[in-house]
Order: structure tokens, then sequence, then C-alpha cells
């Protein structure tokens, strides 16, 4: 047995002398560049109105809670527990934080701001769905009573209360856009500041000055399915969801502006694309080991899976026209997400190749931000800089008040009134 | 021009083209002094005809759509801001009228979009929006290949910031010999080496002396490699085929005592799958490490071996995986194997042949190269290179680098990931096959197949009828020059035939039978 020994390749090692000199004097010019260039993990994230996704809210403000009859809140909850895991929860939990919160005064008259706690989404179909039929009564209810209660609501007409109104479109209780639209943000809110997930620009249901936040996901359920940051990125695009809801809109067209069906004639059979209907086990997993994640709209243009895409590290292209996304003065979208046109998703694969691996490299340093990670999450028990210190840092920049908004004593603005005549009926927890 | 009825009675100055300065003041196109006073004539026609003919575009929809015209105002008022976009945005030629199924009638009013407030200068609107399909919605392979390089990138800089350590050199090990599906294997495994993103030594161990065909196939891969060769030839029988490997093993693994080559060892059989990730999780091994093997083609004719053949009761297919055993606290205790492994009985012509494989396979055990160093320091449960291989027999797995087995490191989350694939197929001992599977020059062969249209294949001579059957056998090689007449006689005669009448049955009748 012999050993035959042949040197059959020596790599790609092999260079001039002057190649190396090169090389060497290429190196420690871009050196001291490179030492500029930042070498961390993240970036810092500073939006429209500066760094304030670290601001500490408490002693910016204080917040009275207004001690409504449980009918409104507890007992609601307790008729269905559904309630505490959809992602229409921030209500109840924006409730337990303020009631623990260090801003919360019991002394109403040095409150900046009044809280209304009543779950208005609460009320659920058997699939889970929120009804919004009631929702506008029970409203009107809670300020009726609060009204006749405490002298505040009359003193500016609500102008310095915020409700929290997590369904489809705000305040316009309806989960269907056009009715939405034709009923109009609720008239004894026309003057509140309103907490809602629904944002879109020149949108009835968005009103001037609402604070716009996440829709409520779990926040143990996703940190418990992170994976190594080590796993490589090996997906290019990545979506599970529907393109056709068969059940409301069989033909296509309304749903989602046909955009989600647009993404899927387009891009079903393109291998960068992994995107189907079927929901797997493992989507988590999936989706941090994806370089971009479609937001595409579905019946409302807001959805979990920007916070999702955020929590993963997973650059989210959002396919939204006009969507206003939570915190926009503290977070600066364009840097961190990708914008399509809905007319725009036929060239979607053409737009999301034409970025640059250095705008893709720094859209996930800054995702990767773990303040960026915090804001969008609402964990029990709050944490600082969590989605509940985002909104009072949005109220507290909002303060102080304007001095016009103190009305006359008996002048009144609003029109109580006003409305469908189904909102006018009195409320009663059935 | 198809009259669309009197429902879509919309005047000039509706909302649409009250919002069409605007779009022009963006800045795109200037309207053309011609432009204007078309569309003036077509505003003065519309009043007078009573529906909407305000731009020419119009007519182009109109002429081509063929649905009857109960939904066209409604299409085209949610369509002319796309119908007009193209000086602006689309890059693609729009399709309209994709994709939706223009027979269903329209629900809803046509009042519902005009209910959006007019003053804010948004396009967004609620109702049924046309589904927009590129004509040709096929990846753009140049698109992709960006898209591939992105991805690359990215995983780099993700291995730069959370991969703590260097990448230690990867010294992959393969002992090979000629065969026939060598060079498909040796291509197989050239690729996956060169997709490993870290420096890497290929050693290949050849038996029977070294073969150009491996030499040109090692040069192409443009890795570093060591091309060895052992002068013992293959023997054909499976049983003493595994102790030949091994020799070969122990002798790569002499050259790189030798020459005192600084890496991790991964043991890469040629007809191995491996997953890059292998070679990632190998850079966490301190002296020897064991990984999981998964085991593909495990066929096992007996009726007895049941659970071998790996089906669960429910009958599933399960798959069988050799490699470390660990306890809830990733200890190793013990190693799962399987007792009996047969060949694949597909090919192979000694098909009963039971190879009882006590030992583990090489290709689940991953070493630090100073382990077989000299003079490296190294900790005392690692035996010395003399001792092992210092017995006549050759050493059938490196567990006996270690003194008590104890020290094994499991690698791959404790065994349970299963980073490599032990393909156990391989073809006939004496199956022919091309030198580098390149046939040069190229077959020129026409034959004919049993069941032929063609007229001239009842000219064929009886010798070529046994050429033709013998030639759908396995052996496809053999190059046939006599094919080249036969083909002009076919022209000739074809030829003729064309000449004449057309055929009758019985000609084909006759090639037929053939």
């Amino acid at each position: 047995m012999q050993m035959e020994v042949v040197g059959c390749g020596k790599g790609k090692k092999d260079m001039s002398l002057r190649g190396r000199f090169a090389v060497i004097f290429l190196a420690l010019t871009v050196l001291d560049v490179l030492l500029l260039v930042s070498a961390e993990e993240h970036e810092r994230i500073s939006g429209s109105a500066g760094d304030v996704l670290e601001d500490d809210p408490v002693g910016r403000l204080k917040v009275f809670i207004y001690e409504l009859p449980s009918k409104y809140n507890k007992q609601v909850l307790e008729k269905d527990s559904r309630c505490l895991t959809h992602m229409f929860a921030t209500e109840i939990f924006m409730h337990d934080f303020l009631l623990a919160s260090a801003v919360r005064t019991l002394n109403p008259a040095e409150a900046d701001w009044f809280y209304t706690p009543v779950y208005s989404t609460c009320d659920l179909t058997p699939n889970g769905l929120p009804l919004p039929f009631k929702s506008p009564q029970m409203m009107r209810s809670a300020i009726e009573y609060i009204s006749n209660q405490w002298p505040f609501w009359n003193r500016t007409e609500g102008a310095d209360h915020f409700f929290v109104v997590p369904h489809d479109f705000g305040a316009c209780f309806h989960y269907q856009e056009e009715k939405a639209i034709e009923r109009g943000i609720l008239p004894l809110l026309q003057r509140a500041t309103l907490v809602q997930t629904f944002g879109q620009s020149y949108h009835v249901c968005l009103k001037e000055g609402s604070i716009v936040v996440p829709p409520y996901c779990p926040p143990q359920k996703m940190q418990s399915r992170i994976i190594p940051a080590s796993t490589p990125r090996s997906i290019f695009v990545y979506f599970r969801g529907l393109f056709y809801d068969i059940g409301n809109d069989p033909e296509g067209g309304y749903y989602a502006r046909g955009a989600r069906a647009s993404v899927w004639e387009n891009f079903k059979n393109n291998p960068l694309f992994d995107i189907s209907t079927e929901h797997p086990v493992t989507y988590y997993e999936d989706m941090q080991r994806a370089v971009f994640c479609l937001c595409p709209l579905g019946w409302a243009p807001w959805s979990p899976r920007l916070v999702e895409g955020v929590i993963f590290g997973c650059i989210p292209v959002i396919i939204a026209d006009d969507i206003v996304l939570p915190f926009a003065d503290a977070i600066p979208w364009e840097e961190i997400g990708v914008f399509v046109a809905e007319k725009d998703v036929p060239n979607l694969d053409t737009i999301l190749t034409s970025i640059s691996p250095e705008v893709v490299l720094k859209k996930q340093r800054l995702l990767a931000n773990p303040a960026m990670k915090q804001a969008m999450l609402f964990p029990q028990p709050a944490q600082p800089g969590d989605a509940f210190h985002q909104i009072l840092n949005g109220l507290a920049r909002k303060l102080p008040h304007d001095k016009t908004i103190y009305l006359e004593p008996g002048h009144s603005v609003l029109n109580w009134t006003s409305g469908p005549p189904g909102d006018l009926k009195p409320w009663k927890l059935s | 021009m198809k009259a669309t009825g009197p429902r879509s009675l919309q005047r000039c100055n509706t909302r649409r083209t009250s919002t069409s300065p605007e779009r022009y003041s963006e800045g795109s196109i200037r309207p053309s002094a011609l432009r204007l006073c078309v569309h003036a004539v077509a505003c003065l026609v519309s009043l007078i005809l009573g529906f909407r003919f305000s731009r020419e575009a119009l007519l182009v929809v109109v002429a081509f759509r063929h649905s009857p015209g109960d939904s066209i105002s409604q299409k085209l008022s949610s369509n002319l801001d796309r119908i007009s976009e193209p000086e602006i945005g689309l890059k693609f030629p729009y399709v309209p009228g994709k994709a939706t199924d223009d027979a269903a009638p329209e629900k809803l009013p046509l009042d519902s979009k005009l209910t959006v407030p007019p003053v804010k200068s948004s396009r967004v609107h609620v109702g049924r929006h046309e589904i927009l399909i590129r004509p040709w919605p096929r990846p753009n392979p140049l698109e992709v290949a960006v898209a591939h390089a992105l991805l690359q990138r990215v995983q780099q800089e993700q291995r730069r910031l959370y991969v703590a350590g260097e990448w230690r050199r990867v010294i992959v090990i393969t002992p090979t010999f000629s065969r026939t599906f060598q060079w498909a294997h040796l291509t197989g495994l050239m690729h996956t080496l060169m997709s490993v993103p870290g420096p890497l030594t290929w050693i290949v161990v050849e038996a029977g002396g070294v073969s150009n065909e491996t030499a040109s196939l090692l040069a192409r891969s443009g890795l570093e490699c060591f091309h060895l060769s052992v002068d013992q030839s293959m023997p054909a029988a499976w049983s003493q085929r595994e102790p030949m490997e091994s020799l070969m093993r122990v002798t790569a693994l002499r050259f790189v005592r030798e020459r005192k080559l600084d890496g991790v060892i991964v043991f890469a059989d040629d007809s191995n799958t491996h997953s890059l990730r292998l070679f990632d999780e190998v850079q966490n091994v301190k002296w020897l490490g064991a990984v999981s093997v998964g085991i593909l083609g495990n066929y096992v004719s007996t009726q007895d071996t049941q659970e071998l053949q790996g089906l669960s009761e429910e009958g599933r297919q399960l798959v069988s995986v050799q490699g470390p055993a660990c306890n809830e606290s990733c200890h190793l205790i013990g190693w799962h194997i399987l007792p009996r492994l047969e060949q694949s009985v597909k090919f192979d012509d000694v098909s009963k042949t039971v190879v009882s494989t006590k030992d583990l396979v090489w290709a689940g055990f991953v070493l630090n190269s100073r382990i077989l160093w000299e003079d490296a320091e190294k900790p005392d449960y690692i035996s010395d290179w003399d001792e092992w291989t210092s017995n006549q027999v050759v050493p059938s797995s490196p567990l006996g680098l270690v003194k008590n087995q104890v020290f094994v490191e499991p690698l791959g989350n404790c065994g349970r990931e299963v980073l490599l694939w032990w393909l156990r197929i391989e073809a006939r001992a004496d199956s022919k096959f091309p030198s580098r599977w390149v046939i040069d020059p190229p077959l020129e062969v026409v034959v004919p197949s049993k069941r032929t249209p063609w007229p001239e294949a009842r000219f064929e001579q009886p010798s070529l009828v046994h050429s033709a059957e013998s030639l759908n056998q396995s052996d496809k090689h053999r190059v046939k020059h006599s094919g080249r007449t036969r083909s002009k006689q076919g022209a000739r005669h074809s030829n003729k035939r064309r000449q004449g009448l057309p055929s009758k049955v019985e000609d084909f009748t006759i090639s037929q039978g053939q």
C-alpha cells in the first residue's frame, strides 16, 4: 500500500507581490472608514418627534381613571374570556396597566388626561370576531355616566379625555369599510383623543391627533419561539395568509382592494416568494429565517404581521395605500420598512431586488434595536419602553392642553342626538 | 362604439375630471392643445348623447371589451385612474379586465364611491378593484441572481455579528474509487463544498491510483485539495469494501498528521448528502464529536424485519438515524445504531449480502486535527496515534481515539438535528459507463422504436433489428455509425413514398410488427 500525493489545487490564494501591497494599502485606507461605520448590532431610532422611544412618561403627565360600574368592563370580560387573547385586547391591558401605573392620580383636579375604561370590543361572535353593533351604544352610555357623575366631561366635552378603540376602523365602530365611512366617528368622541389601531390618511375614521398603536400580540407566545440569531436567513419573501376571502368576497377585488390576489397571481410561481395560505406550525420560526415579510392590507389596513415582523427581525413590506403606522411620530417607518403602492404590486419582485444590500442591512439593524421591539409589545407586567409607555409618551407630547378646549359652563359643542337611531338606544349588558 | 346605457350618466365636470388637473399638475405630462380640443369635443358629444364620452382612451377600451356594458362604467371609473396612468407610472402594459369575472353583475350602487369626501386628495376608495396581473408573471433570472446575492450578503453579516469565534478550517476527507456513480457523487460533493462559506481543505483518497477523471474534477472545483491514492484497488465484494475505505481514511489521517494540517476533520463520503449547517455545527467540536447521520435507501425485503423497514404502527415511513443518544440534560448516554443494515437491493448483484455494522460510520464523527498531531497538548483521555493504528487491523471507526466513549461530544443539538444523509445506493459492479460521463463524439443514431409511424422503418435490415433490441437495454453508449447510412436510405425511401399515392393500411401494420 503506497501513498502518492498529488497536489491538485491550491485554491484561490495565489497573488503577486504587487497585488498584495495594493490590497494592504487599500485595506489600511478603508480601515479608518470602516471604524466610522457602525459595527454594532443595532442603530438608534429617532422619528420625527426626536429620539423619544425611550422616554419615561412618569412625571410628565397624570391620568385619572373613572370608576365605572363593572358592567362596562369586568362583567363584559367575565362573559367571554377570549377577549384577553385576541388582537383587540389592548383596551383591557391598557386598563390594567393604568391602574397600577405611577402616572395614575386619584385626584382628578390635578389630572391632565382622563381615561374611561370601557371594553367595547368584547362582544364576540362564536368565531371570536367582535360585533360592533352595540359598541356605539355602550360608549354613549359610558359617556353619559361620566358626564353625570363628574364635571370634567362637560368642562371640555371630552377634549382632555382619551379612549382606547382598537376596532377594525376605530371609533367608526363597524367592520365593513363602507358602513364605517357612512357612520363616521361617533359624534360624542369628536373632541376626545382616540387610541386606535386603525390608521389611514384622509380617512373619515382617523381623526387628527389620534394615537395609532399596534394590535395586541401575546408577547410570551412570540418570545418563546425565538431561534438563535445565527440561523441564516434564507427565505427572500415570506407571507402566510389569505389571498382571496372566499366567504365574503368570492369573486375577488373587494378583499384587500385586490392587492393580496394580485400578489398571489403574480408571484405564486416565483421561487423567491414563499407565500401560501397554509399556516405551518413553524410560522414564527420561518419568519425569523426570512429577509422580507409581506404585510398587505386585508379588510382593514392594519394587521398583527407588522408586529410579528418587527419582533422577528423580518423587514416588513407594507402594501396598503395611505396607511398610518403605529407611533408614526416616534418611529421612522420609512427607514425601517419598505412601502409598496398597491398599483405597484405586479412589480414587487423588481422593487425588492432593487434595494441595495447596505439599505437592507441598515433596516435590519434598526429592527434589531431592542427599543423598537419593545415598543410594539404589550407585556404583562409592563416594562419600560413598551407600547403602554409609548401611548403615554404620545399623550404627554400633546400637553399642555390648549386653553381653548375649556368651554364656558352650559356651552355645548357636541350634539348628543346625532347619529343613526340605533345608536341612541340605551345600552344594557345582555 | 357601444352604448353603455343611461345608468352611467355622468357629466364631464365630475369628480374624476376635477381631479385630473391635479394629476397633471403633479408635473408628469403637460396636456397638448390638440388633446384639450379633443377633450372639449368629447365633452360636447357626451352632453348630447347623454353618457360619458370624455376620454379618447375610452374608445379603445370600449371597442375591445367583449362583455355587455352593464358594468363597464363601474369598471371604467375605477380603471380610469390606471388607464390614464401610463404616462406616469406603469412599466408593464396594463391589461384591463383580467382575472375578475366580468360577467358578474355589480351589486354596489354607483353612489357609494361618491360618498367618500371629495375634499381629500386620496385616490384610495372602497369598492371593487382590479386585480393587477402583469402579462408575463415569471421570475426574471437576473433578479433572482440579485436576490441570492442579497441573501448571501445578509448571511455573511449574520455570521459576522452573531457567530462567536473564528471559523476554523474544515478538512474534508473523502475516500473514493472508480465506479459508475463516482462522477455523480463527487460532483454533488464538490458543489456542496464549494458552497461552504469559509476556508476548506479537501483530501480525496482514491483506490487504485490517481485517476485523471478525478483529478480533472478536483481541478475544476477551485478548492484547496490534496489527491492521495492507495495502490490497492477496491475489492468487488461489499464486505471487503468497508475495511478498504477505513484504510483509505486512515491514510488520509496519517497525511494530516505528517503535514500538521490544522482544522476540523469531517469525513464526507462521496455518496453522502451534507447540509451546509453541518459545517457551521462542526466548528464547535473540541476534540472528538459525533453527529447524527440519516440513512436513506434502507430497504429490507425480509418479512421478520418489519421494524427495520422503518414502518411504525400506523404504517408511516420512519427514517433511520444513526448517531449519539442523549438524555434530557444533553449528556451522551449511548448510541442509536441499526444492528443489521442491508444494502439496497435495486442494483446490487449480490443483493442479499448482509453488511453487519456493529460500529458506527466514519461519517458520523468529527475530529479536531490536533488530536492526531504528535506534539500537541491533548487531554488525557485521547489515545496516542501509534496505539490506535498499531495493531494490524485497521480501525473501523475513530471511537478508538478516545479512551472512554463518555468523552465524545454530541453535536447538532445533542444529536437531535440530522445534518447529513447516507445514501446507500450503488450501481452494479460490472456496469459500463463512459469516461467522465461525456460521450464524444456525440451519438448520431436514428433508432426506430418498436411502434413507429414512419414508413421507412419497414425497410430495416434484420441485423439492425437485433441491435435495436439490445440498445433498449441498459448499455446505451455504443456508437453506431451504420445508423448514418440507414437514415439516408430511409430518406430516399420516404421521398419515393411521398411521390406516390397515400400509403395503405398494410404498410403501417408491417412497421408496427417490428
